[in-house]
């Protein structure tokens, strides 16, 4: 038997099953027109079918198969494992609750930091400042210029020196973003000293120290003080400028050296 | 499985569906399930019978499958497909009887088939090839028997048979097409 003869015949056998007659004009059919022993097949098949249609027959049940259900049903079982299911969802509840606390909590705004408002003095550095004597300018600037006027930094920008106080800085509350869409402050080194020292203040407080070192440097052009040279180093060693920290102390120490020495040589 | 399920509860019922149907037996309602029994016992017993070949057994298999239906219809779950559940319960409960009892019964089929043979060697005739046929049936794997006395017995058809058995509908065509194969096979040895 040929290959398309084995391929043929499955196409007939599935025909007979549906009960299909073969398509017109197909390769099937052209095929059990040449082929005897495809077309044999074909019409046994078909009398199979017929036959089974006919001959084959399964015991109807009773017409009382369905009424006896009745008779042995019980009220629906409740859903088994339903212990398990009340404790599953006590479980549930129970994590949908801790999720929920949870998440309130890490949405809360933080409470701001209290500040232990302590009453302290000045720092060690202030009291050593305060006992040295009244900057005296150099002689010959003395001529030209004023006696140097004290500006006090504000009190809130005092470093506390007191056991667990925190320097409380609001500015450092603002966000950084914040803090950058805000307008910079422009900076005129043309400005009168104090308001040049304001400046630097302003940006100390706003972390820019680096700017605040340039208005100190301004500051300390315009009116030289121990005080303006002092801020200059500071601002410069926050900023990170070492070298020009330690110049600025260098300064500041010779200078204090300078007016505490007596004069060196002999007088008459 | 579905799509079949669909078509059967489309054809057998305009006016409710096997879900609502469903819906209305788990509040208590027995008249909505006992739609649902007559819509599907015919399908059942066919089955039960194709596969435990006693008709005691299968209308027993037949009533404990919608006993069960009814008693675990709280846990029936409303996405699946009543008729496919149902079937479901009824295959294992088959299973379970087939493997109960020790030996296969020989039943006969039905005696009930309609003999218009005009003569009695015709009659002879008819009775001799249907001796015949119900041999080479037995003689067929399992798979096969079942699906010959559902479509040819009990007259189910192609969509009720997949939805019974849990196959695609193309399967279970390509499946009686072999088993009318190996049915033609068996009578051809048998003849020589």
């Amino acid at each position: 038997m040929a290959l398309s003869c084995i391929w043929f015949r499955r196409v007939c056998s599935r025909h007979a099953v549906l009960c299909e007659p073969i398509p017109r004009g197909s390769r099937l059919e052209r095929h059990l027109a040449g082929c005897a022993g495809c077309s044999a097949y074909w019409t046994e098949l078909r009398v199979l079918a017929s036959d089974l249609d006919r001959l084959v027959s399964v015991p109807l049940p009773a017409a009382t198969c369905a009424e006896p259900i009745w008779d042995r049903v019980r009220p629906p079982a409740r859903p088994h494992r339903r212990g398990g299911a009340v404790l599953a969802t006590a479980c549930a509840c129970g994590l949908a609750c801790g999720l929920a606390w949870w998440a309130i909590r890490s949405y809360e705004r933080p409470e701001p930091t209290k500040v232990k408002l302590v009453k302290s003095g000045p720092s060690p550095f202030d009291e050593k400042m305060a006992a040295a004597p009244t900057p005296v300018p150099h002689e010959g600037i003395r001529e030209n210029r004023a006696a140097p006027e004290t500006i006090r930094v504000p009190r809130e920008h005092h470093v506390k020196w007191a056991r667990n106080t925190i320097h409380f800085r609001p500015e450092r509350l603002v966000t950084r973003e914040s803090r950058r869409s805000r307008p910079a402050p422009a900076l005129d080194i043309s400005d009168s000293p104090e308001a040049l020292r304001a400046s630097g203040q302003t940006f100390e407080s706003q972390g820019d120290s680096g700017l605040a070192n340039v208005a100190y440097q301004a500051e300390y052009q315009q009116h030289p003080s121990d005080e303006a040279a002092f801020d200059v180093g500071r601002s410069a060693e926050e900023s990170g400028d070492m070298e020009h920290a330690m110049n600025a102390y260098a300064g500041l120490l010779d200078s204090a050296a300078a007016r505490t020495q007596p004069e060196k040589g002999w007088k008459p | 499985m579905f799509v079949a399920s669909r078509a059967i509860m489309a054809s057998t019922s305009v006016e409710q569906t096997d879900e609502a149907l469903v819906e209305a037996a788990r509040l208590g309602d027995r008249a909505a399930f006992g739609v649902l029994v007559e819509r599907y016992r015919a399908l059942v017993y066919a089955f039960a019978y194709a596969r435990l070949r006693s008709r005691e057994e299968a209308e027993d298999t037949a009533q404990e499958a919608f006993l069960r239906a009814y008693q675990y219809l709280p846990d029936f779950r409303m996405s699946d497909r009543f008729g496919g559940w149902l079937m479901r319960i009824a295959r294992n409960l088959c299973t379970d009887v087939a493997r109960r009892r020790k030996s296969r019964p020989t039943e006969e089929l039905s005696e009930d088939w309609m003999d218009h043979s005009p003569t009695p060697e015709m009659s002879a005739m008819v009775q001799e090839r249907r001796r015949e046929l119900t041999a080479a049936i037995d003689g067929l794997p399992e798979k096969h028997q079942v699906l010959i006395l559902m479509h040819y017995g009990s007259g189910r058809s192609y969509r009720e048979m997949a939805l019974a058995l849990d196959l695609p509908e193309t399967t279970v065509v390509g499946r009686m097409a072999a088993a009318l194969r190996g049915l033609r096979r068996r009578l051809g040895k048998e003849a020589r």
